[in-house]
């Protein structure tokens, strides 16, 4: 089953080209690496898919839909800055979700407080930037979506909560369920991706199964990237 | 789901605004009970300092009113925040009407403070008495009382003020639909619709002038005429159909401009 397609899908920014011609697919169940340098148009897909952007041209469906309403109840979104209103605490976030999206599990995304050693009653804008990333993981992961999307979930955070983030993902969320996720941090994560979409100056270059990847190069998905990479210059 | 938004939007804004409505009253009650007592030079002195602190409150409830309104919608719907209201599974119509309703709410509350405010302070039943004979004309001739001459005047002064705030919300929604500069377009757009919606009226007012020589003679002619207060009623009457019928227009293009974005 389709989850997210991609159609002809461009972006541009005044005469700057963000997107060029974006065609793709993703399945239920698989997690998939977004991989691509700084400003390669990782993020601008991303909030196309979220409907954070206005396509120039193209469309974007989410299980055969377009971005709306529904779409939006079906992702769990984490984007790669802090969105909290600074002034609420940890508590009244956990609110503010459970208010808003049927699917958010308040006694799961507790547990992954305590886990981290997280204050409930403290208040975001007493929280390092570390420790409110890692809050919104917890609440993106504690909802029961279809489609999670996270955009460079690892950036500000130690290596050691590192592997515990990435153990978070793979128990929390469920096999029907499909993974987005983007990051420059590719050893990382390559133990866990299923596919893996590589885009360069706003077009994909590669998107093809890790496993049939590994065994075509014969080497890491890592040393894949900076080959690839580097080719491209 | 919008009363849930407007939860959160009248949260947002009431608790700053909180301090600002608790300092107006507490400076008219010690205003009040200063001008009462006023048996020494210091305590007048003190009086006329309160009584100063009062009339900025007053004004600082007015402004802040505004400013945080339009500051609550700009980081909500277009700073990091924006992220995550706009991720919500709720309709982009929703979120533009929960700010209309949040701008509406308070600053209805706020008149009422200040109407509050401005009665504990300066309200006695000679200043009433003063203010009733100076209105006993145009409430006469415009078969009112003088009271609710008073509230019709702060009914306008009201719609002006929401016509002010939505101006602004228009404003930034057109100003950040620019690649670049988007505070500076906001500005200028919501400066741009305010601008607008007064011309309008103002073209309203013409029309009325046209047809009724009443007001048309005395605004038209060379000579000084002075209008008959009783023109007060179709002008009072216009300019408030039309503050709805423009509050409507630009509630609905708001709506219509929002739908598509495009967040930093």
């Amino acid at each position: 089953m389709v989850l997210l397609e991609c159609r002809g899908l461009n972006k541009k920014y005044g005469q700057k080209q963000a997107l060029k011609n974006v065609n793709i697919e993703v399945t239920a169940g698989k997690i998939v690496g977004l991989l691509g340098p700084n400003g390669s148009g990782k993020t601008t897909l991303i909030k196309l898919i979220n409907n954070l952007l206005t396509p120039t041209s193209g469309e974007v469906l989410i299980n055969g839909k377009q971005p709306g309403v529904e779409s939006k109840s079906m992702i769990s979104y984490l984007p790669e800055r802090t969105y909290f209103r600074r002034n609420m605490s940890v508590k009244k976030t956990l609110e503010f979700f459970a208010d808003f999206y049927k699917d958010f599990d308040l006694k799961r995304a507790q547990k992954l407080l305590k886990d981290l050693d997280l204050d409930e009653n403290q208040r975001i804008s007493a929280m390092s930037k570390g420790m409110q990333e890692k809050v919104q993981l917890v609440l993106v992961m504690s909802r029961r979506a279809k489609l999670y999307i996270l955009d460079e979930p690892l950036g500000g955070v130690d290596p050691a909560t590192r592997d515990y983030i990435l153990d978070t993902i793979l128990t929390n969320f469920n096999e029907k369920a499909s993974l987005i996720i983007s990051t420059h941090l590719i050893s990382d994560i390559e133990r866990i991706l299923d596919e893996v979409i590589m885009i360069n100056k706003g077009q994909v270059v590669m998107h093809e199964e890790a496993d049939a990847l590994r065994a075509k190069y014969k080497t890491s998905i890592d040393a894949i990237f900076r080959k690839e990479l580097k080719n491209a210059r | 789901m919008l009363g849930k938004l407007l939860k959160y939007d009248l949260k947002a804004n009431f608790k700053f605004l909180a301090i600002f409505y608790t300092l107006a009253l507490v400076f008219a009650v010690i205003t009040r009970i200063l001008f009462a007592i006023n048996n020494s030079l210091f305590l007048t002195i003190l009086a006329y300092i309160f009584n100063g602190a009062t009339i900025a409150m007053i004004a600082n409830i007015l402004i802040n009113n505004l400013m945080r309104a339009w500051v609550h919608f700009k980081g909500n719907l277009y700073g990091d925040e924006g992220y995550l209201m706009h991720t919500l599974p709720v309709p982009r119509k929703c979120l533009y009407t929960s700010k209309f309703l949040m701008g509406l709410i308070t600053l209805i509350v706020s008149t009422l403070i200040i109407a509050a405010t401005m009665a504990i302070a300066w309200l006695t039943p000679e200043s009433f008495e003063m203010l009733k004979s100076f209105l006993a004309p145009m409430a006469e001739i415009l078969d009112s009382t003088a009271i609710e001459i008073v509230l019709l005047m702060i009914f306008v002064v009201f719609l002006e003020v929401f016509v002010m705030l939505i101006s602004g919300y228009t404003g930034i929604i057109l100003g950040f639909k620019k690649l670049s500069n988007r505070t500076g377009w906001a500005i200028l757009f919501g400066f741009i619709s305010y601008i607008a919606i007064q011309l309008v009226i103002l073209a309203g007012m013409f029309i009325l002038a046209g047809v009724n020589p009443e007001i048309g003679e005395p605004l038209l002619s060379s000579e000084q005429l002075v209008p008959d207060i009783s023109v007060l009623r179709p002008v009072y009457i216009l300019s408030i159909v039309l503050y709805f019928i423009l509050i409507a227009i630009s509630y609905v293009l708001s709506v219509k401009w929002f739908k598509k974005i495009d967040l930093d």
